[in-house]
């Protein structure tokens, strides 16, 4: 605004200086016409009718002047204060006589040469105003009246009217005559000393091409000066501008690829930092240049300490065949170009700080970071902890040596107990025969176990266990399991007591699967309780829960092995007794599936009780009816015979 | 009574089997579940003939047969060894213990009476 202001100022201040100049040259030349523009008066005075009229002669030369005087005045200090008379106003050809009863004209100035005006005359306070009719703006401007009086004038005025006798203006001369404008007019004092010339007053207007031609002029100048203010700094050429203007349009590409860059950066960064493989990228020297957040938990050095060292110092990396490659790694990959993932050792040096190094088996890729021209700028080795997998691998290849060793067992043991029927020399009597096949049947049922049990492990781990449960009488199901396996009990000298009130028990549960619960935890005390012991097989209420429990006499569980005794494979007297290490597990999962717990009493040298805890039901009438209604169809299906 | 025969065996299905044929066979068999109980009849009774297990409870078969074959008595007790060991051979050769044969369970009772009876023939010759 303030510009605006200062500029608008500044174009008033030119204009009215370019008005001005334009002006005093125009001024100038109209002062050089005036010197050569004359003027006569002749004031004539009528004694009958006592009346004046003033004869006034100018010559105005010059064109523009001529043309541009809007007003004359003629001033005489010292008049009547009379306000006017009416002249007669004739435009005249020059030195053309006076016509008859003169009359205010157009007063209009025209024309090249002199003129022959008569005006009205004024009297304004003690001057004496001749002015041209039909003027404008008044601008009084005195010019001096000189030269001779006009010939042949005299000669046009009427015989009656009397002229004064001074030649220069005239109006002295006249006799004064009281009251009368004229003779009031003649009688100034002013007049009588004539000390002061009257007055002609030009009046100019300045003309039409004149104000074009200074406005035209203003224009241009204030153009300029626009212009000028526009181009104010150093001056710039068309090529500098092209520059200045590619230079805007590269910072600004340049700061949206930085931008861009900046936001791939995080990116990678956090792709980097999400792997769960570790990840370093190293110089073709080896020199370490990212190092990930997997590869800072593997190893346990941070990236800081990393990055700008040599791999060396922070890993070495062995074939599977124990050779060292972290000196001809990076090199054969700069040759190769391409590295598969393989599987090798990786030796994490300690960082000076007293840590244990720590070694073990990876699997290592590597991919090149190429320039355009093929050599490698970077390499970006991935390094992916295998310890889990091959724990895995260790673990399935026990077991399945531990499954093929305990299923060959009780079957060779099997085919042993047939071979020794078969055989006469063994097998002398009937009594050595039910021996026998009592054995074999034992062996044969603990296979069916062993081998229910990994059936139902398979079924866990693929999450295809299905129960189907529903209310159940406790005591059929106790009886029925602690029979099968009595034929176990016996051949190790065993005997399997149940005792308890089972007969009201009703559990919602799945009959097969408390059967397998209950085989396993059975078959586990015979297994441990020293020959000729017993187990108990104990079934109570406990609020609205069933507890049974299973107590034998054996060598009982030291208390740092209970935290392991449910995880598969864990055979915990593994040199003691054969088995999957399966069983625990199996009646731990099954019991969890079936809303049921599982509790562990034991010491060490004082024998184990283990007890399944399963949700209680009243006692459905429903079945119990059914139950006795069977057992009136068919006394012998009763399950109490 | 025949030539007395120690057996070392954990698994009694197997004990018992084995046992049965021997003793078809007119040999005293004197049994042992584990190595500890094993030296403590080597003690007691002269044994002309061992059956040993390599995996056993307590002392196993390995130890046990190094502090046999140490042993100034008892060093010269042949031995058959069955076990469930693949290639138990290699692993004794490896290290140094010298038996008469091998048996990988699961073996033929009969074979290994078979075994007994011809490795007693050749020591008693020797």
């Amino acid at each position: 605004m303030k510009r605006i202001a200062a500029i608008f100022c500044l174009v008033a201040l030119v204009l009215t200086a370019l008005y001005a100049i334009a002006f005093h040259l125009a001024t100038k030349r109209l002062e050089k016409e005036e010197a050569r523009t004359s003027a006569n008066l002749q004031l004539f005075f009528n004694e009958q009718t006592n009346a004046a009229k003033l004869y006034f002669e100018a010559f105005v030369l010059g064109k523009s002047s001529a043309k541009s005087l809007t007003e004359f005045r003629l001033i005489h200090p010292g008049l009547f204060p009379t306000r006017y008379s009416e002249l007669g106003i004739a435009r005249q050809s020059r030195f053309a006589a006076l016509p008859p009863g003169l009359k205010a004209q157009n007063t209009r100035l025209s024309g090249n040469g002199s003129l022959w005006i008569a005006s009205r005359w004024v009297v304004d306070g003690n001057k004496l105003w001749l002015e041209t009719l039909g003027s404008k703006a008044p601008w009084p401007r005195p010019v001096e009246v000189a030269g001779a009086p006009i010939q042949g004038l005299a000669s046009a005025v009427p015989q009656e009217w009397l002229r004064p006798n001074d030649p220069k203006i005239g109006l002295a001369l006249a006799p004064a005559a009281s009251n009368d404008l004229h003779s009031r007019t003649m009688t100034l004092p002013g007049v009588a000393d004539s000390e002061t010339s009257p007055q002609l007053v030009l009046k100019y207007k300045i003309g039409f091409w004149t104000h074009l031609l200074i406005w035209f002029l203003a224009l241009g100048l204030v153009m300029g000066f626009l212009r000028i203010l526009r181009n104010r700094g150093p001056k710039r050429g068309k090529r500098e501008i092209q520059l200045e203007e590619e230079l805007a349009y590269l910072s600004r590409t340049y700061q949206n690829l930085s931008k861009t860059l900046r936001m791939e950066r995080q990116k990678v960064e956090s792709i980097l930092n999400s792997a769960p493989d570790g990840i370093f990228t190293c110089s073709p020297s080896g020199t370490i240049t990212t190092w990930n957040r997997s590869m800072e938990a593997l190893t346990g050095i941070p990236s800081e300490t990393a990055i700008g060292k040599h791999y060396r110092e922070s890993l070495h990396i062995y074939s599977s065949g124990g050779q060292l490659l972290s000196d001809t790694f990076s090199l054969s990959f700069v040759q190769n170009k391409k590295l598969n993932l393989f599987e090798c050792s990786l030796e994490v040096l300690n960082q000076g700080d007293g840590s244990a190094s720590l070694f073990f088996p990876v699997s290592l890729g590597a991919a090149p970071v190429m320039l355009p021209d093929g050599t490698v700028e970077e390499v970006v080795v991935t390094v992916k902890d295998i310890r889990p997998q091959k724990a895995a691998e260790r673990l399935r290849q026990d077991m399945q040596a531990m499954i093929t060793h305990d299923l060959r067992s009780p079957l060779a043991a099997m085919l042993g107990y047939a071979g020794l029927v078969a055989n006469a020399k063994t097998c002398k009597n009937e009594a050595d025969a039910q021996k026998y096949l009592e054995s074999l049947m034992r062996v044969g049922k603990e296979m069916l176990m062993l081998i229910n049990n990994l059936l139902d492990w398979s079924c866990i781990e693929e999450g295809a266990l299905f129960f189907q449960k529903e209310s159940l009488a406790v005591a059929p199901i106790l009886q029925e399991t602690v029979e099968s396996l009595g034929v176990l009990g016996k051949a190790r000298q065993v005997s399997i007591v149940l005792d308890g009130e089972a007969n009201d028990l009703w559990a919602l549960t799945d009959g097969e699967k408390l059967k397998q619960i209950l085989n396993n935890l059975i078959t586990n005390a015979v297994k441990f309780e020293p020959p000729g012991g017993v187990v108990t097989v104990h079934a109570a209420e406990e609020g609205d829960k069933i507890r049974i429990s299973i107590s034998d006499h054996g060598p009982g569980i030291p208390f740092e092995d209970r935290e392991k005794l449910f995880q598969k494979f864990s055979n915990l007297r593994k040199s003691e007794s054969s088995g999957t290490g399966l069983g625990l597990y199996i009646v731990k999962t099954l019991t969890d599936a079936l809303d049921g717990r599982i509790e562990v009493k034991s010491e060490a040298g004082h024998g184990s009780t283990f007890s399944v805890i399963l949700p209680a039901m009243e006692k459905v009438e429903a079945h119990t009816q059914q139950l006795s209604l069977l057992s009136l169809v068919s006394p012998v299906s009763n399950p109490a015979n | 009574m025949g030539k007395h025969i120690l057996l070392v065996e954990d698994n009694s299905d197997h004990h018992f089997i084995l046992k049965a044929h021997l003793e078809a066979e007119d040999y005293q068999v004197f049994s042992a579940d584990n190595g500890l109980k094993a030296l403590k009849i080597l003690a007691k009774e002269k044994i002309d003939l061992m059956i040993l297990d390599l995996w056993l409870p307590k002392l196993d078969g390995f130890a046990f047969l190094q502090s046999l074959r140490a042993h100034p008595e008892w060093s010269a007790i042949p031995v058959i060894i069955t076990t469930g060991v693949e290639r138990p051979k290699d692993i004794l050769d490896l290290a140094g213990l010298e038996v008469g044969n091998c048996f990988t369970k699961p073996y033929e009772p009969v074979d290994v009476v078979a075994a007994v009876g011809s490795l007693l023939l050749s020591t008693a010759g020797a």
